[in-house]
């Protein structure tokens, strides 16, 4: 198989350097712990399509970051930049909102089931921040429940106290529990009753550098009726997961009702657009709270998210990832059965992450291994990040999946050589 | 810019501990340093309270850090931490209590030793030209940093909270073929030991000594040495993330911002 190889992409990440902070910042940088060893990675992409991409050097990579979600039908989707260009003819950022703003609400209502409004930012951040600011607009309260290790942007709430940037007061009314654990919840509850406005989780488990947890059975539904009892609003943060698991919504797909759901990534593949969807007894409190950006109204992003969502309805985008995923996820375990590897899979296979657990029953908890393997995949073409769950996208066809196994088998056998070394055992 | 507030407590420990211990490295490096411990013995026991009492032994060829109380021959006290970062930043002076007759030692070899380090560690463009400078400030940059990162994470207050979240293992800092160390975390507290790593879980390794110059000096910014990749990052990655959070106070202690 052809080894790839970087001499572009060094080249321009000397210039980045020159002029950018980090050279690449944020999690496509080289220095997030996502890309390991670093020299196996690509730096810079040139074109990409389908499932595809290009990087400067001329080597294609199949995509299962999928650009970190966006990329839902495929790179180019032609469906959804015919609509693009449909309305960059007419026009984009202008003093008054074009109606893809109300299309585009009309849409949303009809399509995720908890949704009676929808309101419109850029970033999932945006819509988690506003989320909690509605729930506080509404509830009066200041507290903010959490799930340990949950991601839910970069705004100072969502990091951690001695954090660069972040003081204690930006976490001081944040109180974390284990997720899936009911009885944490209701301690938690029962030590702040009435002072929690907002109870934030993402709809399954999965944070990077840990096995994801999907909900233990019943949990939600206990969650949702202490929340309700308790006056907490309960704030669903689909931006990683929304429309992979169910295009009605993540809520709907594990069987309860969100009051407020966040979206991003996959909601108009990949042109820039959030939503933060809610119930009609929020919709008051969402109007009350002063929250807007230059962009946030801007029109070709909404008729990208139509035609996206138009789409993902049509074909069941969350039906074919989580069969990609299924097929793919089986195999990458089968190829790695076979080599003497304990390929561990969780989460759910339309966004799944993996760890190589142990050689020939020997543990690797340090995932020296995994980075080996993910580094050779890399090499090879097909895109991995080590720590971070990946993505499925409807474009991805039985030859890809086909093509990734027999990269991954001979990644495999690869690293087999040298696995006993690499684990120092 | 407004500086970054310095925890005086922490500085204190930072200079007993880390810029002390660094001196240990020095006879190596350094052939006036390592004429000035050829002589006789001499302890010197650092005392102040509510930061650290370490001793630094020096003859037969060596200097050795030692941290608590112990025989010494001579005794300097420090009633509050800000009067050893005084000293340190030579603004002060310690209480002797022990070795009046050794004062000369102190004010002879024992500050030429000192001053060599701060000649190690305080380059000039001119200094840095030559080879074996560079590389002898890369290494001794490299102690002092690793040394003094253990000592904010187990005292600064938003490096405790790092240090918190640290599982326990071992991570190895060092340069490829060449010199390491081995940041030991255990229970939330950090320490530094020379020799080999009992459970390594991580490691943080410069391609070249001069990578790692560049960065210890603030020539080359380290995530620009990750993506050319001259600085490599291996294994549990929440060790090393964690790990860099206290990283980043280091410049604050070492006076480098």
């Amino acid at each position: 198989m052809h080894i790839n190889s970087y001499t572009h992409s060094a080249e321009w990440f000397e210039r980045a350097t020159e002029v950018i902070p980090g050279g690449i910042y944020g999690h496509l940088g080289p220095a997030e712990g996502c890309f390991m060893p670093v020299s196996a990675y690509p730096l810079f992409s040139e074109r990409a399509d389908g499932a595809y991409f290009w990087d400067v050097d001329g080597n294609r990579f199949i995509d299962y970051m999928c650009a970190y979600g966006p990329n839902i039908l495929g790179y180019n989707d032609p469906d959804v930049d015919a609509a693009v260009a449909a309305q960059m003819k007419r026009a984009n950022v202008v003093v008054t909102p074009s109606t893809q703003l109300v299309e585009l609400a009309e849409l949303m209502v009809d399509t995720i089931a908890m949704a009676d409004w929808a309101f419109f930012a850029k970033n999932g951040g945006d819509t988690t921040t506003f989320a909690i600011m509605v729930a506080r607009a509404a509830t009066g309260r200041d507290k903010i429940l959490l799930h340990k290790g949950g991601y839910h942007g970069v705004a100072g709430w969502t990091q951690k106290d001695g954090y660069p940037g972040v003081t204690s007061a930006d976490v001081s009314n944040n109180i974390y529990v284990d997720f899936g654990d009911i009885n944490a919840v209701k301690a938690a509850v029962a030590e702040h009753r009435g002072e929690i406005a907002c109870f934030m989780s993402t709809p399954y488990h999965h944070p990077v550098f840990e096995d994801n947890q999907v909900p233990p059975e019943g949990y939600w539904q206990q969650v949702r009726e202490i929340c309700t009892q308790e006056g907490i609003v309960l704030a669903i943060d689909d931006v990683r997961a929304g429309f992979r698991l169910d295009v009605a919504g993540s809520d709907h797909y594990y069987g309860f009702k969100a009051d407020l759901s966040c979206y991003c990534k996959a909601l108009a593949n990949g042109w820039n657009i959030s939503a933060l969807c809610g119930t009609d007894e929020l919709k008051d409190a969402a109007a009350s709270v002063m929250y807007t950006g230059s962009y946030w109204l801007s029109a070709v992003p909404m008729a990208a998210a139509q035609a996206c969502i138009t789409k993902m309805r049509e074909i069941d985008s969350a039906a074919t990832c989580l069969a990609t995923g299924t097929k793919l996820t089986t195999g990458l375990a089968e190829r790695g059965a076979a080599h003497g590897f304990d390929l561990v899979i969780s989460g759910e296979p339309s966004m799944w992450f993996m760890r190589t657990a142990s050689f020939e029953g020997i543990d690797d908890p340090n995932y020296v291994l995994h980075q080996a393997w993910v580094a050779e995949c890399v090499k090879r073409g097909v895109f991995f990040t080590n720590h971070h769950n990946l993505f499925i996208n409807t474009a991805m066809t039985d030859d890809d999946v086909q093509f990734t196994l027999d990269v991954a088998d001979e990644a495999f056998r690869v690293v087999r050589s040298n696995a006993r070394n690499l684990i120092g055992k | 810019m407004t500086e970054v507030p310095v925890d005086q407590i922490t500085l204190a420990r930072v200079n007993l501990n880390a810029i002390l211990r660094t001196l240990e490295k020095l006879p190596e490096l350094d052939e006036t340093t390592a004429a000035l411990v050829e002589g006789g013995q001499e302890t010197i026991q650092f005392t102040a309270p509510r930061a650290a009492t370490v001793r630094l032994a020096i003859g037969g060829g060596k200097i050795t850090h030692h941290r608590g109380r112990g025989p010494n021959t001579i005794h300097l006290t420090f009633p509050a931490p800000s009067m050893v970062n005084a000293m340190f930043d030579g603004t002060g002076n310690p209480v002797p209590v022990k070795g009046f007759r050794k004062l000369d030692y102190l004010k002879g070899p024992f500050t030429d030793i000192t001053d060599r380090l701060s000649y190690f560690l305080k380059p000039t463009d001119e200094l840095l030209a030559d080879d074996a400078y560079r590389d002898a400030n890369a290494i001794l940059t490299l102690y002092v940093a690793v040394y003094a990162l253990a000592e904010i994470a187990n005292s600064d207050p938003k490096g405790k909270l790092s240090a918190e979240r640290m599982a326990d293992g071992d991570i190895v800092i060092g340069i490829e073929g060449g010199e390491s160390l081995t940041l030991v975390a255990r229970g939330g507290k950090l320490s530094v030991t020379t020799e080999a790593p009992t459970n390594k879980r991580a490691s943080m390794i410069f391609a070249t000594l001069e990578a790692a110059g560049a960065v210890l000096r603030g020539e080359m910014a380290s995530y620009t040495a990750i993506g050319r990749d001259l600085l490599k990052l291996s294994g549990y990655v929440p060790l090393l993330d964690n790990m860099n959070k206290i990283l980043g106070l280091v410049p604050v202690y070492l006076g480098e911002e």
